[in-house]
């Protein structure tokens, strides 16, 4: 099996290694990994904000990175609810590219749904000695309807132990521009995100998106408080004992 | 543009009914902070009326018009625990609401009641005023056994099937209540502080009539 | 209220800083979301009833002329009037004339949204009308001057020690300060202005097509009252509560106390169709039913927001949402808050007015998952900060270059690499440790409290080639 990566704009360019960790994941699975390199972002900082025109162009131009790819996996929750849930509004007064967009969305996988609903896979042979807590991203959880799936894979991995996370599906406040708009607010629901974190005494807090990680990281990295953050794909990489 | 007649939606999702409607009605009723008695004649319900009336210390009550108060004996019971029966203004408003407004304790019957949620159904009509189940802080309820029904569904064909609706119907689950203040719920707030079922096994009497 | 700007960002900076206000708003949406939790756990259907209510509004806003001719029609059969009005201002003046008319001189009201959506007791007041809120909450505000905060529990935002101050100081009461007391109090000095009422003014829940029937629903007790002893009842609704028949109010009965409160059923429903019949002592002589319309035929012809008119304002998205949750109604500026107030505040006021709104949100979703008839909020608020950025409002002239010169980049690969070159360059060298580092606004409101990630040299690129 075959799969083209769409590693998206924020892991290319700031979290790369998040990038790496899921290409070794899917190549240990058994699946052939290319990367079209045409790729850019899938215009969802630009949607969010309303600009849709802007959001377009750029979303035109992901239509035609992966326009041979028959299967696309990312690391990334929200960049998939994009393609999937919001290109056919995006482009639903574009006769020729509405198809297309409605489209491309039924073969563009978020990965812990990719190695669970297409592969049938919920261990992939990793070990993780660690305690760690699970944040629900909310558009893993809401737009992809990812309840279950990041948790078996973690479930799964050995001498990796997993606590729960009071108001794991609470959101982390990030909100992408929402974050720098509403500051305040955005700071204030980090800040009882960061409280259960700490409250449970996990090392580590692991989610399918890094925009969330980002965020939670920055109030943490703030607050000294000596939590990491990893995405799900580094963790599922992992063969370190 | 929209006048004519749609296609009605067809029928909706169907709600479980495995229930004990007798053991589901008590238990919504009794958890909104109700209390039901259960009377196996018409003499216990009399004599379960006495009680409340007791405990509640209600010296006034006013009564609706129907057979089945009637059947009680409610005005003979109540008196001989000291307990007056008022009877209501007709034609004046203001009168009216103050009376009823003095009294302690009233009694209706319920001619519906729906087993899903612990609700009674009251409908007005000239013999049985709205007020009477609102104004005192007391409000008891005869409600007969064979007046349980399952579910909202099973209700409103029958209301459906009057043509003109009464002009009120009312349904009454508890006694009133708020959480305004500091979400701390308060009892009795503008309708009656307590509110008490007589559910009637048996209409029948173990005196010959 | 009506006129000004919303000012959300201020105003929610300023009740964030609201101590006593953060704690009182936790303990009432924490306090909903679990009562909700588990009165929803109990219904194995519950999906199922989402979908069919919202079958039932959508349905019924397809053909709403004929639903509402039909409502017409039967409340009329039942010896009741009914007026339309086109917007707020008629609606006043038909409350108005209908009080003159009936020499009222003193109004009661129970709790309606739509009557402060219309802003009808300063009117009435004007014209020479006492009106009272009956509703606690309402009682409460009217009292002070306030406007309420949530859609349900209107105070929430008042402590019993604020509330005991205002009993002592506007109604001369004694030292009281539980709830328990104050309700007590409260309940007497209300039974007077029952009594004494010439009219009682409500909203309604839910009209039914079918028989002419009104449905309020309520714990109180208060709507019962204002419906029972005046002589007179106006009933003030948008036009968009109107349902087919009485059937379908059963999914509505199963649906709106479990969201708005987190019961299974409120303490009284009350059906009403048209005034007193001959012979009853209680109820009113007259029923007027005021249908308000108030932009909501142009909502309805909208094709993207239309979905909206599906709202029963059961408050459920207010007690999800983590924005509302720390800044309360008021900031929020309208009637209407939480995330459907963020969606139909601009609506109903025009994005200049309310075009911030639709961004007072981080997306999240949560009120989506809650929406008892489904609406797609999400979508909503996308729609309206599209229709935001189009009018000029709700962003800055910075986010707008930073938008058009970013879609120009980033739309070619060249473009979208150099960019990230050079991002990540500048913020590596503003990022250093030994620098405390500074972003030009808006992007440092993320320092502020939040630290930047660690840059790497390479973006991730550039190490595919040896990843191979």
């Amino acid at each position: 099996m075959r799969v083209s990566l769409f590693v998206t704009c924020l892991v290319d360019q700031i979290f790369p290694h998040v990038g790496e960790a899921t290409v070794e994941l899917l190549r240990r699975v058994g699946v052939e990994v290319d990367f079209p390199e045409e790729q850019t972002c899938c215009g969802q900082p630009a949607f969010n904000d309303g600009f849709w025109p802007q959001a377009r162009e750029v979303a035109r131009q992901f239509l035609r990175a992966f326009s041979d790819s028959e299967m696309i996996v990312s690391p990334s929750g929200s960049c998939v609810t994009m393609v999937r849930e919001y290109y056919p509004l995006l482009f639903r007064e574009d006769p020729k590219l509405h198809g297309r967009a409605q489209e491309i969305g039924k073969r563009t996988y978020e990965l812990s749904e990719f190695l669970v609903r297409v592969l049938g896979v919920e261990d992939v042979g990793a070990s993780f000695r660690r305690k760690v807590t699970y944040h629900a991203s909310c558009h893993g959880l809401r737009g992809l309807g990812l309840r279950e799936e990041p948790l078996r894979l973690l479930r799964n991995v050995r001498g990796l132990e997993l606590i729960d996370l009071p108001g794991w599906d609470e959101c982390c406040g990030f909100g992408g521009l929402f974050s720098v708009k509403m500051p305040h607010l955005s700071s204030a629901i980090l800040e009882e995100k960061i409280r259960n974190i700490v409250s449970t005494g996990a090392e580590i807090v692991v989610a399918t998106d890094i925009s969330c990680l980002m965020h939670i990281a920055g109030g943490l990295s703030r607050k000294g408080i000596p939590v990491r953050t990893m995405h799900l794909a580094e963790i599922l990489a992992s063969t370190a004992g | 543009m929209g006048f004519a007649p749609p296609t009605p939606l067809p029928a909706g999702p169907a709600i479980r009914r495995d229930w004990d409607i007798e053991a589901r009605f008590i238990e919504g009723f009794t958890r909104a902070g109700g209390v039901i008695y259960r009377a196996g004649s018409i003499e216990e319900a009399g004599k379960i009326l006495q009680e409340i009336a007791r405990e509640v210390r209600a010296a006034r009550a006013a009564r609706w018009a129907s057979p089945l108060l009637d059947l009680l004996q409610v005005d003979a019971v109540l008196a001989a625990v000291g307990v007056n029966i008022v009877s209501l203004p007709a034609d004046d408003r203001e009168l009216y609401g103050k009376e009823l407004d003095s009294v302690h304790m009233g009694i209706t019957e319920a001619e519906h009641a729906i087993a899903e949620t612990g609700t009674i159904v009251l409908l007005a009509d000239p013999g049985r005023p709205r007020a009477v189940s609102l104004l005192p802080r007391v409000h008891v309820a005869v409600l007969p056994r064979e007046a349980l029904l399952p579910t909202f569904e099973d209700l409103f064909p029958r209301l459906a099937s009057r043509g003109i609706p009464p002009s009120a119907v009312t349904f009454i689950t508890g006694p009133s209540r708020t959480a305004d203040i500091e979400m701390t719920p308060v009892m009795g707030v503008h309708g009656p502080q307590a509110v008490y079922i007589i559910l009637l096994e048996s209409s029948s009497s173990s005196q010959a009539r | 209220m009506s006129t000004a700007r919303v000012d959300f960002l201020g105003r929610s900076k300023e009740l964030l800083q609201d101590q006593a206000l953060q704690i009182a708003l936790r303990r009432g949406m924490s306090r909903f979301r679990s009562l909700r939790r588990e009165v929803v756990g109990e219904v194995p259907e519950w999906e199922a009833l989402r979908t069919r209510a919202r079958e039932i509004k959508i349905h019924t806003l397809k053909h709403l002329p004929y639903y509402l001719r039909l409502l017409e029609e039967r409340v009329q059969a039942a010896g009741g009037v009914v007026h339309w009005a086109q917007d707020g201002s008629e609606a006043r003046e038909i409350i108005l004339d209908i009080a003159r008319r009936g020499g009222v001189q003193a109004a009661i009201k129970s709790k309606s949204m739509t009557t402060e959506e219309i802003e009808l007791n300063a009117f009435l007041e004007a014209g020479g009308i006492r009106v009272t809120e009956s509703d606690l909450g309402e009682f409460i505000l009217q009292l002070s001057g306030d406007h309420p905060s949530h859609f349900v529990v209107p105070v929430v935002h008042k402590s019993k020690e604020e509330i005991g101050a205002l009993f002592r100081e506007e109604l001369g009461a004694p030292e009281l300060r539980e709830p328990e007391q104050l309700t007590r109090f409260a309940r007497q000095v209300l039974r007077e202005r029952f009594l004494a009422a010439e009219m009682g003014i409500t909203g309604a829940n839910f009209a039914v097509a079918q028989t002419g029937t009104i449905v309020i629903v309520e714990n109180e007790g208060n709507a019962r009252l204002v419906t029972t002893l005046p002589r007179i009842h106006v009933a003030v609704m948008g036009i968009e509560k109107v349902v087919p028949t009485l059937e379908d109010l059963a999914v509505m009965f199963r649906i709106l106390p479990r969201s708005a409160t987190g019961q299974r059923i409120t303490s009284y429903i009350s059906l009403i169709t048209g005034p007193k019949r001959l012979g009853e002592r209680d109820g009113p002589e007259e029923f007027h039913l005021v249908l308000l319309d108030n932009g909501r035929t142009r909502i309805l012809a909208d094709p993207e927001m239309w979905e909206a008119l599906c709202c029963i304002r059961c408050g459920a998205c207010l007690n999800i949402c983590p924005v509302f949750e720390r800044t309360g109604g008021h900031a929020y500026g309208w009637v209407y808050s939480g995330p459907i107030g963020a969606a139909i505040t601009p609506l109903y006021r025009g994005l200049e007015a309310a075009g911030e709104l639709p961004f007072a949100s981080s997306l999240c979703g949560a009120c989506v998952e809650v929406c008892p008839v489904k609406i797609d909020l999400v979508r909503l608020l996308l729609v309206m900060r599209r229709r935001a950025v189009d009018a000029g409002q709700g962003v800055g002239s910075l986010e707008r270059l930073g938008f058009a010169l970013w879609g120009l980049v980033t739309r070619s690969p060249l473009g979208y690499r150099v960019l990230g070159r050079l991002g990540r360059f500048a913020l590596r060298s503003i990022a250093q440790p030994e620098r405390s580092p500074r972003l030009p606004f808006p992007f440092s409101q993320w320092l502020e409290s939040r630290d930047l990630p660690p840059l790497p040299k390479r973006a991730f690129r550039e190490r595919w080639r040896r990843l191979g």
